[in-house]
């Protein structure tokens, strides 16, 4: 989720209109950007991961003013002379590049914050924290074109990198800088790493990671060279279409480069078929062609004659069924009639929740409250409380706490009265859930059994009196069972039952001491532990 | 046959019998007048006339004879050391209510008779006595002390409503693997293979189990193509290489979307499903957030409906929660097109409440699955709605500590 911040005042200068209370708080966020807060002139907006081209304060400026009834801009590219040779060497490690010039820049304050919060934001989102695509934007008149992008080896080349004051190469920035630190792993197992370098030998930038000093961008650069790499050609040409676009609406010129033969940036639009028909059917309305083209030029999309032309800046067209939902916005969601459900379907309820709603009804009517735990746990499952077992294992867990599936009932409960101690006893709980456990024949190697398990814990608490429960419960529900003693342990030996019945199997007993201790319980508990069998 | 005095038995042995004080007390013929202050009077009269001892004419009481002995009072000495004794005995003393079965149960609350007790019991019930006892008046207006019920969790309570909810517009219950192949909890839904969403830091990845099996071949390039190239739906697909051990890697579900895209495959139209499970998404356990909480989808396929269906479920659907006022905006899901973030006045809060998401599938996602009817989807998150209804603001009251205070006094009427 990208929450982009921008100055009230830039934002307003680029829609070319004052933006009141109401179209902060209720119209804009009809077009899908809800405002997160405003205060002392700023004000911060939600864009959601298709609309990348808005993350910049001049794009969202762009979709604003459009959508309250602004025109389309169009934007012109200029053929310039700037080469850029692309070595067959970079493959193997980020084959894509588009690259643009940007002439007659004045970087207003304004205009260099919404600039760095437009890369950050892209190379999170677009650019999959700079895996996809990295953006590099340099000071053009530092260098000397024509430029080469190619993949070296990393002690073969060094320079300053942006913020330092010493040369380096390319293995010493990735160990040493910030920036190499963060973002080193992108690279790993490539033996050669990008650059791009200008005519005498220059470095611009070590994509993905970071720029050269020389080239660092100033309130008195004029012209902006922009490089943009990655490993598809799809994301490296959207970011750089939005980049582009965004100075465009500040009023720089943009001006093509030829990338290894290919002119970039390329802006002309996609054009897509959509028929009013079909948009009306999904829809539920009636709408004309001409109201169709009208509601979607508030959407910054062109439409004549069943043939939609998307503007390059958009990346999240890939269907006439999103230029549909562009018509929906524009037309406004809450101008559409809501339809009353109709049509016939009948429900069926699945057996396993009946039984286990009625399973619960039982255990609460017998004085037990319901409790609701994780189902995630770790291996304290197993080691606390005694016994020996396997569980679904977690890769990748941030909390040591949740590093397997639950396999039982038990720990949750003894977990919970290690929770409650300051509550008054007798305390009774039980609860009703799933457990899952490792199953090479599952199709997902996993298979859920649903359980349940009841205890009680206080200074009386025992056998008798959870046996008792376990009988009330099974006459509950109908089931006939018998008790044969048995080992657990988790249960004191002598004080332990194994529950035999046809449609269920489980124990019966008192929690021995050592595992009370390890849960740092203070009073007897006795509990049951039940799981339904397939039938 | 053991015998007890009663209360009038033990009197007249220690007293003596009313008729022999009586007695012995009349010399001579008196006046009953005169006589009517002496204890017991009207019982020892009635006795010395029925034995002969008395005449009485024109209210003068006249002594006959006096007796050698008196048997009652032999006979209540035996009952009253324990000792048997004969049956005429037994007779006249029963008779006279002067001893009674020693095992008569009503025997003690008897003793009551006449007093006021603070319990009404079932003896005094049966036995009658409660006609002759005052039952002592309560302080009414001071509460008893709570005992601990045992209750369902609040968050069962809201499950079961919503549960409820489906069921009666016609909804399917269904269920699935929590454990899930990135198959059915992504590809199946057109997230392309390096979105954000499957990224470690997001979603739980595991080493047990280490691969999940993919469904059949066909379902399996038909999802491949939809990523790839669109697979003939008409859209451009995501453009890239799509890889099936990507898709075999199993994760914990991070949404009952995937249990939806499960229940779609192949599902003929009219349908309606829904699916309320455990979710999970790898984050810390924090006042605001949980690695696990519970998710609530509901899907229909039918060849009807359009968006405005969808809006009009989506107000059936939160005016049985209990939200009469909805309103909608434009929201984003991979999966979903017209994707819609509802909104719900809630009145405690004054406010409008973001709750849930909604839309319609994507033809990248329908398609693939056999399924070629516009399908209608919504979901919810319920512990925000279970935060909101029971006023909490640590979503850790969740699952993870379970206040038994709090749950002793959470109401079930929500």
């Amino acid at each position: 989720m990208a929450i982009v911040e921008f100055s009230l005042k830039d934002l307003e200068k680029l829609a070319g209109r004052a933006l009141t209370k109401k179209d902060l708080e209720e119209r804009i966020p009809m077009m899908g950007s809800p405002l997160e807060k405003a205060e002392r002139g700023r004000v911060w907006f939600e864009v959601f991961p298709n609309r990348p081209d808005m993350l910049s304060a001049e794009g969202f400026a762009r979709a604003v003013r459009m959508f309250l009834g602004g025109r389309i801009r169009t934007y012109s590219v200029q053929q310039g002379g700037i080469r850029m040779d692309v070595s067959p060497s970079v493959k193997q490690v980020r084959p894509c590049i588009a690259a643009a010039a940007i002439r007659n820049v004045r970087l207003t304050p304004d205009a260099v914050e919404s600039l760095m919060q437009t890369q950050e934001k892209l190379h999170d989102t677009l650019g999959r924290k700079r895996r996809k695509v990295a953006i590099g934007v340099h000071d053009l008149d530092k260098v000397k074109p024509p430029f080469t992008y190619k993949a070296v080896a990393p002690e073969s080349v060094r320079f300053v990198p942006l913020g330092k004051a010493t040369k380096m190469d390319l293995n010493e920035i990735c160990k040493k800088h910030e920036k190499g630190q963060a973002y080193a792993h992108v690279l790993a197992g490539s033996k050669l790493w990008p650059v791009i370098t200008d005519a005498k030998g220059d470095v611009l930038s070590f994509p993905p990671i970071i720029n050269g000093e020389l080239t660092r961008v100033t309130n008195g650069t004029k012209n902006l060279f922009i490089d943009v790499t990655g490993t598809s050609q799809s994301a490296v040409k959207q970011a750089l279409n939005i980049l582009v676009t965004s100075f465009a609406e500040r009023g720089f010129c943009i001006e093509s480069v030829n990338v290894g033969g290919r002119r970039t940036p390329d802006l002309s639009p996609m054009k897509i078929k959509v028929k009013a028909d079909y948009v009306n059917a999904l829809l539920g309305v009636d709408l004309t062609e001409t109201k169709i083209t009208q509601l979607l030029s508030r959407m910054g999309i062109v439409y004549a004659k069943g043939m939609a032309s998307v503007p390059a800046y958009r990346t999240d067209v890939m269907h006439c069924m999103d230029i549909a939902e562009d018509v929906a916005i524009a037309y406004g969601y809450q101008n559409f009639n809501a339809e009353k459900p109709r049509g016939t379907t009948i429900a069926r309820r699945l057996e396993t929740k009946e039984w286990t709603n009625a399973a619960k009804t039982a255990m609460a009517g017998l004085g037990y409250q319901e409790v609701k735990t994780m189902l995630l746990s770790n291996n304290g499952q197993f080691s606390k409380m005694g016994v020996k077992g396997n569980a679904c294992e977690i890769a990748n867990s941030v909390t040591a706490e949740c590093t397997q599936c639950r396999t039982w009932l038990m720990p949750s409960l003894l977990r919970t009265f290690s929770q409650n101690m300051h509550v008054e006893y007798p305390q009774r709980i039980f609860e009703a859930g799933d457990c899952v456990l490792p199953d090479g024949k599952a199709e997902t190697g996993a298979t859920i059994i649903r359980k349940i398990a009841a205890a009680v814990s206080g200074t009386t608490a025992g056998y008798e009196e959870i046996s008792a429960a376990l009988s009330a419960f099974m006459g509950s529900m109908g089931i006939a069972f018998t008790l044969v003693p048995a080992e657990h342990g988790s249960f004191i030996r002598g004080r332990c039952a194994k529950v035999m019945a046809r449609k269920v199997a489980g124990f019966v007993g008192e929690i021995r001491p050592e595992v009370l201790e390890a849960w740092g319980l203070e009073k007897p508990v006795a509990a049951f532990e039940l799981e339904a069998l397939k039938a | 046959m053991p015998y007890k005095l009663t209360d009038e038995g033990k009197r007249y042995l220690e007293h003596g019998l009313p008729e022999e004080r009586f007695i012995i007390f009349l010399e001579r013929p008196m006046s009953i007048s005169s006589l009517k202050a002496m204890p017991d009077f009207s019982i020892a009269l009635m006795w010395a006339r029925k034995k002969g001892w008395v005449t009485v004419e024109e209210n003068m009481v006249t002594p006959l004879k006096k007796p050698a002995s008196y048997p009652e009072m032999e006979a209540l000495r035996e009952v009253a050391d324990g000792r048997d004794i004969s049956e005429t005995d037994e007779k006249l003393l029963l008779g006279r209510k002067l001893i009674t079965d020693a095992k008569d149960v009503y025997a003690e609350v008897k003793a009551l008779e006449g007093s006021e007790v603070a319990n009404l019991t079932a003896d005094m019930i049966k036995s009658g006595v409660w006609r002759n006892i005052r039952l002592r008046e309560y302080n009414v207006a001071a509460a008893g002390k709570a005992p601990f019920p045992g209750k369902l969790h609040p968050l069962s309570l809201i499950i079961e409503k919503i549960r409820e909810a489906f069921l009666d517009m016609g909804f399917t219950e269904t269920a699935g693997p929590l454990v899930e192949s990135s198959f059915w909890n992504f590809d199946a839904l057109y997230q392309p293979q390096d979105h954000p969403a499957r990224d470690m830091a997001d979603t739980f990845y595991m080493t047990t189990p280490s691969s999940c099996r993919l469904p059949s071949p066909m379902l399996v390039n038909a999802v491949k193509e939809a990523h790839e190239n669109g697979g003939g739906t008409g859209s451009t697909g995501w453009r890239y290489n799509w890889d099936p051990n990507v898709a075999k890697k199993p994760v914990l579900r991070t949404h009952t979307t995937s249990v939806s895209a499960r229940t779609m495959h192949g599902l003929k139209p009219p349908a309606k499903a829904f699916c309320i499970g455990r979710v999970f998404r790898n984050e810390s356990i924090e006042y605001k957030s949980l690695p696990e909480f519970t998710q609530v989808e509901g899907i229909v396929l039918d060849e009807h409906v359009t968006f405005r269906d969808l809006l009009g479920y989506l107000r059936e659907f939160y005016s049985r929660m209990g939200f009469e006022k909805v309103r909608f905006r434009p929201g984003y899901f991979p999966y979903t097109e017209m994707s819609v973030e509802p909104e719900v006045w809630f009145p405690a809060k004054k406010a409008w409440i973001e709750l849930g998401g909604a839309g319609m599938f994507r033809p990248e996602v329908t398609k693939p699955l056999g399924v070629s009817c516009p399908v209608l989807a919504w979901g919810l998150g319920l512990e925000r709605l279970a935060m909101l209804m029971l006023d909490l603001k640590d979503i850790r009251n969740f699952y993870y500590r379970n206040d038994l205070g709090m749950l002793r006094r959470a109401p079930i009427w929500l």
